[in-house]
């Protein structure tokens, strides 16, 4: 027992003798928050929106600003002096081409010469959106945006009595039924209340896993393994002692993180937090493991690494933190059984966001649990046929 | 001279070839990464989970839960009575919008007279709750339509309809985003982080003073430690890109010329990048942990491949600025997708090319011929 205090202790003054690893372990956590949770949005605003206005007209000219008052479209001459500001009114496709080319404006309103003629007229006329839709998700935000913008001034137009319109088709055109929303657990839909307990399960994942990956090799490609194969410590004290302080390391990270996440963006934290320290420390002891089998596939720190990162990167993205886990495919889906990050990721969110405790989360942590056996065993495995 | 120099080319490359996991997984890193991009990792969504507490029971709110299950964006999960289970399943994370049908919903409709839905979504996700929302409100309102539709005839036509067409991209296909996005990625971490993580081991090593004092001069040392690299780098551009468009259909409308010079461009910036970064740090750990916080962050997250630049707050749209990949992706996509030339392009093009010389420069500054 006490020859794996001094491990501990001994691997603890290992890692921190280096001046760099500190200032790291530290600064990462406040960046990474501060960076991610800002970046970390999908919604879409500020679009910029190009007109070609061949009606020159008040209604067209009425269009236009609604577009714009929403907040979801800007006209890139609203800054002034701006070289931006010839994108705004294109004259003729060439232009329309070259300011879609020059990335100048994500979408192009045509607005044709007999709009105002033809509605006044209770006709129908057409309007043309060209989208720039290189980013598919982008585009679709900003048709739907568009179309129920146009809409909305169709029926301000059929009321004011501008388009002509019998007062029944007003009325059938109106909807019965009224839906009343409510969100649940963050009634704001703030983004960075969502992003932030992710980016936290992130953290604390990426860095046990690095760090879990690099130990033994290092020692290995150092040399000094063969010191402590020669000492009278066993493989099992050799391990826990290796592992221990990065679990406590890996925990440590996480109260720096929820402290941030507290005093800088009042994340809630609704659930017991004594949950989710079991459930993280579970999850460190799994990634570890993982880091440690690693570390015993490997030669050098170089290769260690690179591994690490191939996984962690299949991980990450594969976790539900950018991606809704509800629109993989059924295989991938079922790939986040075995994936501690993702694990994390959703418990992080569910203890922290919906105060969600022991009773709700015991399938997880079953789970969680037959994960740390598995992946543990094996790098056991591995280890004892490495050292042999 | 050269021939020297060639020898230690070839041991650089030996160095990489005999190690085999590395190369593995260098060369099956962007075929991974495709893969799952490709597809695993969507952002529309399928069949989240919802539960209905019916109240009516009725043919018309029966009809709705129907019609929301044949959409394919939504899977029932449960039926329930009160607004606890309703808690307990989100809680649980098993469903994601919950909607409650009041009494007589049905009657009220056959009627005509005004009534009420409630639909509750799980706010902790507020993309997903915002789409989901609008998928089942469009369901709603169609319901609606069709129910008027049958009672008093087809309604009147909108008098202001859309056209709409999507340029550069007509099928909306995801791929056009993520084929750039991977390129960077991938092309970091072999340009920039292997070469500043074998430039550190060389001096973790200290084998490093037995490269300075060979015959070589210091900078054809770099050059010929880089150069496998670059080679390995232009191999793994190559393959991302062909599979981009052999398997998901990415179009080329450019010059092929223009997009291998500007990998290369692209591939030079990474590795003054890294180079840079080992002259700052003397061991292994430091320029990983320097790498992924210089490096793989930004370029994941300030390039605009996963999340919109304009949608970030100013300072970080400024900070974007100086992220080599935000240019990269720009040229690539000018080139692959819109088929534009330099004209257009000079602008990134310059970007990188200055980046590149400056991180030179300054590595040049601060490397040593002595440790």
């Amino acid at each position: 027992m006490r020859s794996i205090l001094f491990f501990v202790h001994k691997e603890l003054l290992q890692i921190f003798r280096n001046k760099a690893m500190l200032p790291l372990l530290f600064v990462m956590p406040i960046i990474q928050l501060l960076i991610l949770s800002h970046v970390a949005t999908n919604e879409v605003k500020n679009l910029q929106l190009g007109v070609r206005d061949l009606s020159h007209g008040l209604l067209s000219q009425r269009l236009i600003n609604k577009m714009t008052s929403t907040g979801y479209f800007v006209i890139p001459s609203d800054k002034p002096g701006s070289k931006l500001a010839r994108a705004a009114s294109l004259k003729n496709q060439r232009e329309i081409d070259q300011a879609l080319d020059a990335d100048q404006v994500d979408l192009v309103m045509i607005i044709p010469e007999d709009f105002e003629q033809n509605l006044r007229m209770g006709g129908s006329t057409e309007i043309q959106l060209l989208v720039n839709a290189i980013n598919s998700m982008k585009a679709g935000v900003a048709t739907t945006y568009a179309g129920s913008i146009i809409a909305d001034f169709q029926k301000e137009l059929r009321e004011d009595g501008i388009i002509p319109s019998k007062k029944e088709a007003i009325r059938l055109a109106m909807p019965q039924v009224e839906i009343r929303y409510s969100h649940w657990f963050n009634p704001e839909l703030t983004y960075k209340t969502f992003m932030v307990p992710g980016i936290l399960a992130l953290l604390v994942s990426m860095l046990t896993l690095l760090l879990g990956a690099m130990n033994v090799v290092r020692e290995r490609e150092i040399g000094t393994i063969e010191q402590i194969e020669v000492s009278p410590v066993k493989t099992p004290v050799f391990i826990l002692g290796k592992l221990l302080p990065l679990l406590l390391i890996g925990l440590a990270e996480l109260s720096l993180g929820l402290f941030i996440a507290k005093v800088l963006f009042h994340t809630p934290m609704e659930g017991p937090l004594v949950v989710l320290y079991v459930f993280s420390a579970l999850t460190i002891v799994a990634l570890l493991s993982l880091g440690l089998l690693i570390s015993n596939m490997s030669e050098t720190q170089q290769q260690a690494m690179f591994i690490a990162w191939f996984f962690m990167i299949i991980f990450v993205l594969m976790s539900g933190l950018f991606t809704p886990i509800e629109s993989m495919p059924p295989w991938a889906q079922k790939l986040t059984y075995i994936n501690p990050i993702a694990q994390l990721v959703s418990i992080v969110r569910l203890n922290m966001l919906k105060g969600s405790s022991w009773a709700e989360l015991w399938p997880h942590f079953r789970l969680m649990l037959s994960l740390d056996l598995l992946y543990g065993l094996f790098a056991m495995a591995m280890f004892k046929k490495r050292s042999n | 001279m050269w021939k020297t120099f060639l020898a230690f080319v070839v041991k650089e490359f030996r160095h990489i070839l005999r190690d085999k996991r590395t190369l593995i997984i260098m060369l099956g890193m962007p075929i991974a990464l495709m893969l799952i991009f490709g597809y695993a990792v969507r952002t529309d969504f399928q069949e989240a989970g919802f539960a209905v507490w019916d109240q009516a029971r009725d043919q018309h709110s029966q009809m709705l839960v129907e019609r929301m299950t044949a959409s394919g964006y939504f899977l029932q999960k449960a039926t329930v009575q009160q607004k606890e289970e309703m808690e307990q399943l989100f809680r649980q994370g098993e469903i994601k919008v919950a909607l409650v049908i009041p009494p007589s919903f049905g009657e009220m409709l056959e009627k005509g007279v005004p009534t009420q839905l409630q639909l509750i979504s799980d706010g902790t996700e507020p993309n997903t709750a915002t789409t989901l929302l609008y998928y089942l409100n469009s369901i709603l309102l169609t319901y609606q339509r069709d129910l008027s539709e049958k009672r008093f005839g087809p309604l009147p036509p909108p008098n202001i309809s859309i056209e709409q067409t999507m340029v550069y991209n007509p099928e909306l296909k995801s791929t056009f985003m993520f084929v750039p996005g991977v390129i960077t990625v991938v092309l970091m971490l072999i340009s920039a982080m292997l070469t500043s993580l074998s430039i550190a081991k060389e001096k973790e090593k200290r084998t490093i003073e037995l490269l300075l004092i060979s015959p070589l001069p210091p900078l054809l040392i770099i050059v010929g430690k880089v150069l496998p690299y670059i080679l390995l780098s232009l191999l793994n551009g190559l393959i991302i890109i062909g599979m981009g468009i052999a398997i998901f259909d990415m179009p080329m409308h450019g010059s092929w010329l223009f997009l291998i010079l500007s990998l290369v461009l692209f591939i030079m910036t990474a590795l003054s990048l890294g180079i840079f970064i080992s002259t700052k740090v003397n061991s292994q750990q430091t320029a990983l942990f320097a790498s992924l916080l210089g490096l793989m962050l930004p370029t994941v997250l300030l390039s605009g491949y996963i999340f919109p630049i304009e949608s970030m707050p100013a300072p970080l749209q400024t900070i974007s600025n100086i992220t080599p990949a935000k240019w990269f992706i720009i040229i690539i996509k000018g080139i692959m997708l819109k088929g534009i030339g330099l004209k257009l392009l000079i602008k990134p093009v310059t970007i990188l090319a200055v980046m590149t010389f400056a991180f030179l420069a300054i590595s040049w500054k601060n490397f040593k011929i002595h440790l």
